[in-house]
């Protein structure tokens, strides 16, 4: 099998939380099970363009990025629709996650989304923050941080990442994320992939069933994945402490 | 407020420390109740300070700038009176300015340098209406408190209006000095910086993009091995900095360009500089501690971009790595973005967080001998493995403030002294 490319797009901006680790965590994790695995830096429009990937992360930018004019929304809004027409997986975290939408500022003013997926963002002036949130998907409960001042809606409620257990999530009425088709997006910030072991072997299964590839895990990552419970479980005593 | 009501509070909070100090803790606990009983305590007691004030501020490094710019007051005369790091809440001011009255009133102060944490500097600002204020940059710290850049960067630009005088930043900081060029800002403002061949972006500013360089009075402009070239104006020097890396010399240039602006017209730049060498480095950073044949170099850090100077700043081989982290920060998330690529490998992590330290390591494809959540049992171990040794050792210990403490202490017990 090709080496199996994934893509973080704008890494060095859109890391405001180490969402970009992700990537990283992505790679390890294939590499332990046996498959070679590129991570591709899209830190210029024209890398952007010419992408052949396997998987895309949109990590969060601070808010001054989203009015950037220098943001090359255009290309980015072309990568997203083109992987979200061929399925590639995609994780799309906080303001990387608004950003894909349309958003309305703490003033009430307009901030150009890229209108990728119908969903709308108003940035608040009360920040959120949830260390140890949680949230069920349905299949498996993540863990993680929350920290934003955004209200999140949606018209189909089937959209949602998951229902809120512990934490804000998008509007403060129990729904979190949004997911359609290959995209995954979530107020969860930080090591993601790192501190749920079964969400990012999902995404390994999804994109490699994309190539025609099971993905078969190593048994090298279960050491890790101790780990990983231990640092959860460090967030459950931080939230409920 | 009424003087009466300040009196009090004055009176009940220098009991109170009085009654803290006996059984050896609550260094703040006097300002804590002063401000319960006066709300207004801080500004009143401005009344009372005759003397200049500097605010010392920023995401990293305020700690080191204020000693830096202590130690060159006090060289150039000035009886100083300065907070101890940590203590730049108004709490912490409340507290220091009960404690020095007698100084205050016998007029033995003749100039304040005062570390202030962003989150309270324009409410501080506001009540003591600085003289003076130095910023050393924002960048990504305690994301769980202060959200994000841009905020650290409007506290800043809501806190620049109350100082009177002059302000001196980071021209390297792009955030920086956006919050100064406000129209609300009447003090002048000065900048300090390093040379873009240093690599500013190193220096993990959040937007690094320096000004013309002509609006910089004090820049760092090269490198040669632990010795620094420093420019203002047309005067050009060598810098030698007391702790080394790119990021202790831009404290030096920030305190000396405050001296040069703060302090008597009389002292020249150059001599300043030369000043700077002598100077004590912050509490704990860069400090060693020899042990028998075993040297323990410990390396503070509080955040991203602090862990990240370190572990680029150091170079120079060692027998032990060790990282600890205990709770101070709330959500670790930030130890994945750190690029751990100078470690060939951690000997122990330690602390509370040692579970993500080595989770996060061992993602970032650096091996992790032992995990234990006790720095004094894996320094202990150290010690024992290699004071006695024939051969000298260098062990290099990263640690945040709570562990660095933790092993201040150890060594003050083996070896006899008061940490």
């Amino acid at each position: 099998m090709n080496v199996v490319r994934i893509g973080v797009v704008l890494p060095a901006t859109f890391n405001l939380n180490a969402d970009a680790a992700n990537a990283r965590v992505l790679a390890k994790r294939l590499t332990l099970s046996g498959v070679d695995t590129e991570i591709v830096a899209l830190d210029e429009p024209e890398s952007m363009a010419r992408a052949e990937l396997d998987a895309l992360i949109i990590g969060s930018p601070s808010s001054s990025i989203l009015t950037d004019p220098n943001l090359p929304r255009a290309e980015i809004a072309d990568l997203v629709a083109a992987s979200l027409d061929r399925s590639i997986p995609i994780l799309a975290v906080s303001n990387g996650f608004h950003l894909l939408g349309a958003m309305t500022g703490r003033d009430g003013e307009i901030i150009e989304g890229l209108g990728v997926i119908p969903v709308r963002t108003t940035f608040g002036r009360k920040q959120h923050v949830s260390i140890g949130a949680r949230v069920d998907t349905g299949s498996y409960e993540l863990i993680g941080v929350e920290n934003h001042n955004a209200r999140v809606e949606f018209d189909d409620i089937e959209h949602q990442l998951g229902g809120v257990v512990r934490g804000t999530g998008n509007d403060w009425r129990g729904s979190e994320g949004y997911s359609r088709g290959s995209l995954t997006a979530t107020h969860l910030h930080g090591p993601l992939f790192a501190l749920n072991p079964a969400f990012a072997d999902n995404f390994c299964r999804e994109l490699l069933a994309r190539r025609g590839a099971t993905f078969v895990r190593g048994a090298a990552l279960d050491d890790l994945d101790r780990l990983s419970l231990a640092a959860a479980a460090h967030l459950d005593r931080r939230a409920s402490s | 407020m009424n003087a009466v009501t300040f009196f009090v509070a004055r009176a009940i909070g220098t009991f109170a420390t009085f009654v803290a100090s006996r059984i050896g803790n609550g260094s703040v606990i006097g300002g804590r109740l002063a401000l319960v009983i006066a709300p207004h305590f801080v500004r009143t007691a401005r009344r009372f300070l005759d003397f200049p004030i500097v605010f010392v501020l920023g995401s990293n490094g305020k700690t080191t700038t204020a000693k830096y710019l202590v130690h060159l007051a006090e060289e150039a005369g000035e009886r100083v009176l300065n907070n101890a790091a940590g203590s730049n809440m108004k709490t912490g001011i409340a507290a220091l300015i009960i404690r020095s009255w007698g100084r205050i009133r016998r007029g033995d102060v003749t100039l304040g340098i005062f570390e202030i944490d962003e989150a309270y500097a324009a409410s501080i600002a506001e009540d003591l209406a600085p003289e003076f204020a130095v910023i050393t940059n924002v960048q990504i710290d305690q994301i769980y408190r202060l959200h994000e850049p841009e905020r650290v960067r409007d506290m800043f630009a809501d806190m620049a209006p109350f100082v009177t005088r002059h302000i001196v930043v980071n021209a390297n900081d792009a955030l920086l000095v956006d919050a100064v060029r406000r129209p609300a800002v009447t003090a002048s403002v000065s900048y300090f910086g390093v040379d873009d061949s240093l690599d500013a972006n190193a220096l993990g500013l959040v937007t690094a993009r320096s000004v013309d360089a002509k609006d910089r009075p004090a820049s760092v402009i090269s490198r040669r091995g632990r010795d620094y070239r420093i420019t203002r104006g047309t005067d050009r020097v060598k810098l030698t900095v007391p702790t080394d890396g790119v990021h202790f010399a831009a404290n030096a240039a920030a305190a000396v360009e405050a001296a040069c602006s703060v302090l008597d017209a009389g002292t020249k730049f150059s001599t300043h500089v030369a000043r700077v060498a002598s100077a004590t480095p912050a509490f704990g950073r860069g400090e060693s501690i020899q042990s028998g044949s075993a040297r323990f170099d410990i390396v503070l850090f509080k955040n991203r971009p602090s862990l990240q100077l370190n572990l680029d700043a150091y170079d120079e081989p060692t027998d032990s790595v060790v990282l600890a982290f205990d709770e101070y920060s709330q959500d670790p998330s930030w130890l994945f973005a750190v690029d751990y690529s100078s470690l060939e490998r951690v000997d122990a992590v330690s602390g509370e967080k040692a579970d993500f330290l080595e989770l996060a390591l061992t993602y970032a494809g650096v091996d992790v001998v032992k995990s234990n959540i006790d720095i004094i049992e894996v320094v202990a171990e150290i010690d024992a493995t290699y004071r006695d040794s024939s051969e000298p050792s260098v062990h290099r210990l990263f640690l945040d403030y709570d562990q660095m403490m933790a092993t201040r202490s150890y060594f003050g017990r083996a070896m006899g002294v008061t940490a």
